[in-house]
């Protein structure tokens, strides 16, 4: 009788699933077998959402060149962009084809196995095409496992109105003539002041963009010939908490709390802090530029700073794309991969979103038309010698996430003035310990 | 209740004081989210008057939010979601609820253990195995993927548990002596005696819908499934925060709500308080 | 009471099939990983055992989370748990107007954690915030909050308190609501004060409402991490790094399931424990 009722129960359980999936709400799926050749093929391309317009246009263009596939847009925040990909391919899920890939998670995607190698999609000779810091940045073992979308560069915004009332000379636009880390300190220093007299600076000489952000602080300690992380990206013990890198964040540190040139803001604040005129100098990414030309303000351009004595280095990387190893439809994903990064799909993105682009071929028509050698445009020419001549890549490594997640926590903590020695002591302690997992997969 | 008269405006001040502490953050949203985009940093130091009124008020936030994001559909996403999640979650938790307090069956105890311990687990561990299921199920970017897995909600369970174990048997006893079956003793005596609590569930589910935001995220991917802490999530990008939009959908996010739940206040007197059936 | 065959296994079907298919399989399975090392290319899955519970044992970021965490428990949770009693309890005096009070505790519960955290690290910022603006404004100094290793832990637990307090507070009310007015007229015949009242009558009747949000508030405090990690990462000096941010670090970040898994877990055994306490201390007896 027992076991009846049991029966009973499981019958019932599998009708109401069945049921279930039989629910008004849910819409038929489009069909996802490609069984036959002649029959469109959808294809899922996960994007970051603040790309929606451009990448739009890109994708109707796209669409409009190949009517047998339609590109199915699916987009994430960008905050959350990096765990909507773990979850969807940890879970073998075969229902994206296309994935927006950070390069320095190249190699870590690809030795968990998310990525399909691009050689033989793209064709060989697609790897010269891209400057070779891009590609370089998105091959593993000498394979390209994801494809440049764009790159990107930072440059010296500065607030006209705040240096003309200080009486600071404006910095050159020329790279030659590129401001040294000690002058900008020189400077700010003459730029923070208290305007309310409540005895707290409430304009600031200087700031960074992407505050207490790896992608951009990992090039004052690269100024000063700092290697973050061991070759093999295995070991942090030694590198990342090297004589160098401690003394970069020094720097960094006195920033805030020594010269108090700096606010200690987060990243999101940042450029509001730049276009409210409570910052001076600005060091940012290029991408910035739409808000702060749509803000209205009285701006100049600047090249990135380096230390007196040191190395001159500008922060890179940026977006590329990769094909998903669970994706069905590879081949219809590779086109679109191609149309996007060299085909016309590269000149649409880059003229509508405005990023730095990675491919030569745009990099030259920038160097060549005249349209750029005039302020503002003239950043993207900037812009464009940094990402050939003086970017320096993030360490690589299948552990860029651990890296980073624990490096980041340290420039929080030298921001708020923890000991920079102590503080990244304890991050390649943590790092190393996290990095171990890898030993026997990296050969 | 026996109140004295003089304790009267003690409490009007008690309850303006913490009603001053809750809304102070929002009041700067609100405002914020009526300022031009460029102006929203400007005027937060030093506190004066102008940090908490606006100099200029645009509603271009509130525009951009519903002709350009789509704000509209969003909401309806949103309230169709939290509202079929509510009406079937209650359904289903009184239900087991009912069974747990009115009957003993073998494995009672456990199932009620499996019950309190699904509660008990992170959403973030079972993402991906639950992923992978809904995917296989087709569900994918389909309301379905949204609202089934949430409809059995072991909280709920409990809430309603705790609330059905203070009504009293006698009453359930007379009427099975009277021959009611079990569906009407559910539908006709037990779910009428219990209102408020009912009212507080709804809520709870009502509010946990609303607030769902990494599910929602990767179960869907066009844009016709968007709920609104997603779109929410959108207006701090890679390279800036559209701080007057992010403020304003988070002021509507907020006062919906509000407005549409606060009318349910009145069931929470029409308890069976009045009937002095309690034991 | 009689027996009853199949009917309870009705009423509990579709909670069970729900529950069953999307709570406790994924559950499981997710748990599986806990017993075996992280899967890359070239090594395949392998089933290691209790190691990745080992290993945690002598992890010195797992014990120093461990305490955060029990730190944070130990204040947030009665914390929250009084206040929002207290707050139940004026709410549930009979004003005029009390509609507006209620309302304007209600609130906070609509505003979504990410936004509150938002909306507080703005108010709470070290630079300009309009906390220290005023702090300033009064002749004090200004204080670092959520940048400060001392003061980060205690300014989440404010934060939290300020979102969830309201929430837990209304169903308290509903319970509140259900105590019949006769007891009251019953006890103040007696002669009994306000507090006796409160002691012979309010809570032995909110035994059951108060066993609800203690265990909810409780399982849901244990469970949070987002504040911590949109506002503090971890930090400052590893001061709010909570084993829930751990473990989604290790699951999304770390690449290391087995160990987000196992930190879960510690983390479930715990809360039950807790949960198993609370049951008994506020068992009813009427």
């Amino acid at each position: 009788m027992k076991k009846m009722k049991w029966i009973a129960v499981c019958a019932g359980i599998s009708l109401l699933a069945a049921g279930c999936s039989a629910k008004p709400e849910a819409q038929p799926q489009p069909a996802a077998k490609p069984s036959d050749n002649a029959a469109p093929v959808e294809i899922t391309y996960l994007a970051n959402s603040s790309w929606e317009k451009p990448i739009k246009k890109v994708v109707d263009a796209f669409e409009k060149e190949n009517p047998n596939i339609k590109v199915n847009l699916q987009l994430s925040p960008t905050t959350k962009l990096t765990e909507t990909i773990e979850i969807k391919l940890a879970s073998k899920a075969q229902d994206l084809d296309v994935i927006s890939v950070d390069v320095p998670l190249t190699m870590g995607y690809a030795l968990k196995g998310y990525l399909e190698p691009l050689d033989a999609l793209l064709g060989a000779d697609a790897k010269s095409k891209w400057i070779p810091s891009a590609t370089e940045a998105g091959s593993y073992q000498g394979q390209l496992m994801a494809a440049p979308m764009n790159s990107s560069s930072v440059v010296l915004f500065y607030n006209k109105d705040l240096l003309q009332k200080a009486g600071v000379a404006f910095p050159s636009d020329q790279i030659n003539y590129r401001m040294t880390w000690e002058n900008v300190v020189e400077v700010a220093k003459k730029l923070s002041a208290d305007t309310n007299g409540d005895g707290q600076n409430d304009v600031f000489g200087f700031s960074f963009d992407q505050v207490g952000k790896a992608y951009q602080l990992l090039a004052l300690a690269q100024s000063k010939n700092a290697k973050p992380l061991s070759d093999d990206g295995l070991t942090a013990k030694g590198y990342t908490n090297s004589p160098e890198m401690v003394n970069a964040f020094q720097f960094y540190s006195d920033l805030f709390n020594k010269w108090k040139i700096s606010p200690k803001i987060k990243r999101e604040e940042a450029l509001d802090y730049f276009i409210s005129g409570k910052v001076a100098l600005f060091l940012a990414s290029t991408q910035n530029m739409p808000r702060i030309k749509d803000a209205g303000m009285n701006f100049g351009i600047a090249p990135h700073p380096y230390f007196e004595g040191g190395k001159i280095v500008t922060p890179t990387g940026s977006w590329h794309v990769g094909i998903s190893k669970y994706s069905t439809k590879k081949e219809a994903a590779a086109k679109f991969v191609q149309f996007l990064t060299l085909g016309k799909g590269s000149k649409i993105w880059f003229d509508e979103n405005g990023a730095l682009p990675a491919s030569k071929e745009l990099l030259d028509q920038i160097d060549k038309d005249s349209k750029y050698q005039e302020f503002p445009n003239n950043i993207m020419k900037l812009a464009a010698s940094e990402a050939r001549e003086t970017a320096a890549p993030r360490p690589k490594t299948p552990g860029y996430l651990e890296w980073e997640n624990n490096v980041n926590k340290a420039f929080e903590d030298i921001k708020n003035g923890s000991d920079p020695k102590k503080a990244l002591d304890d991050a390649a302690a943590l790092i190393d310990n996290q990095l171990k997992k890898y030993q026997s997969v990296v050969k | 209740m026996n109140r004295k008269k003089g304790s009267v405006p003690l409490l009007y001040v008690i309850h303006t004081i913490l009603g001053l502490i809750v809304l102070l953050p929002l009041a700067f949203a609100l405002v914020s989210s009526l300022r031009p985009l460029d102006d929203i940093f400007r005027y937060m130091s030093p506190v004066s008057w102008k940090t908490f009124v606006p100099v200029h008020i645009t509603m271009d936030a509130y525009v951009s939010l519903f002709v350009e994001r789509g704000f509209g559909r969003i909401f309806f996403n949103t309230f169709y979601v939290s509202f079929v999640t509510v009406l079937f979650g209650l359904i289903i938790a009184s239900m087991a609820a009912f069974a747990f307090v009115y009957f003993e069956f073998k494995g009672r105890s456990l199932l009620f253990f499996l019950v309190l311990l699904t509660f008990m687990i992170p959403f973030e561990v079972i993402a991906i195995p639950l992923y992978s299921l809904v995917d296989q199920l087709g569900w994918i970017d389909t309301y379905s993927g949204i609202i089934v897995p949430g409809l059995a909600n072991g909280l709920v369970i409990f809430l309603y548990r705790q609330f059905f174990l203070d009504l009293p048997k006698a009453l359930i006893e007379s009427a099975r002596i009277d021959g009611a079956s079990w569906s009407r003793i559910y539908a006709g005596i037990i779910m009428p005696l219990c209102k408020p609590v009912t009212v507080s569930a709804g809520l709870l589910i009502f509010i946990h819908q609303w607030e769902s935001f990494m599910w929602p995220l990767i179960a869907t991917r066009s844009k016709d499934y968007k709920v609104i802490q997603v779109a929410l999530s959108d207006f701090i990008t890679e390279f800036a925060t559209y701080w007057n939009e992010m403020f304003a959908g988070a002021m509507i996010a907020v006062i919906i709500p509000v407005i549409v739940l606060l009318p349910l206040q009145r069931y929470f007197v029409n308890g069976i308080a009045n009937t002095g059936s309690k034991e | 009471m009689k027996k009853e065959t199949i009917a309870p296994y009705l009423f509990l079907l579709p909670a069970i099939v729900g529950l069953g298919m999307f709570k406790l399989y994924p559950v499981l399975s997710g748990l599986r990983q806990s017993f075996y090392a992280p899967a890359f290319l070239q090594a395949s899955e392998t089933f290691i055992g209790l190691k990745n519970y080992i290993s945690l044992f002598t992890d010195p970021v797992f014990w120093s989370s461990l305490k955060i965490s029990l730190l944070f428990n130990l204040f947030v949770n009665p914390i929250q748990i009084f206040l929002a009693f207290m707050l139940a309890l004026l709410l549930n005096s009979k004003l005029k107007h009390i509609g507006i009070f209620r309302g304007i505790h209600f609130v906070p519960v609509a505003v979504s954690i990410p936004t509150a955290c938002i909306l507080w690290n703005i108010m709470l910022s070290p630079e300009q915030g309009v906390v220290n603006s005023v702090l300033v404004g009064l002749g004090l100094e200004p204080q670092p909050f959520l940048t400060g290793s001392k003061q980060a832990l205690a300014s989440i637990i404010g934060i939290a308190t300020w979102k969830g307090v309201g929430y837990w507070a209304i169903f308290l009310l509903a319970g509140l609501q259900e105590v019949p007015e006769s007891l009251y007229e019953a006890s103040s015949m007696d002669g009994a004060s306000r507090f006796e009242q409160f002691k012979q009558v309010t809570f032995p009747m909110m035994k059951r409402s108060l066993t609800f949000v203690a265990v909810s508030v409780t399982v849901s405090n244990f469970l949070l991490f987002s504040p911590m990690y949109i506002l503090t990462q971890g930090g400052p000096e590893h001061s709010t790094n909570v084993l829930m941010l751990e473990s989604y670090n290790s699951a999304f970040l770390y690449s290391d399931t087995g160990r987000a898994s196992a930190i879960v877990i510690i983390l479930l055994l715990m809360t039950l424990c807790i949960v198993a306490l609370q049951f008994k201390f506020l068992k009813a007896k009427h």
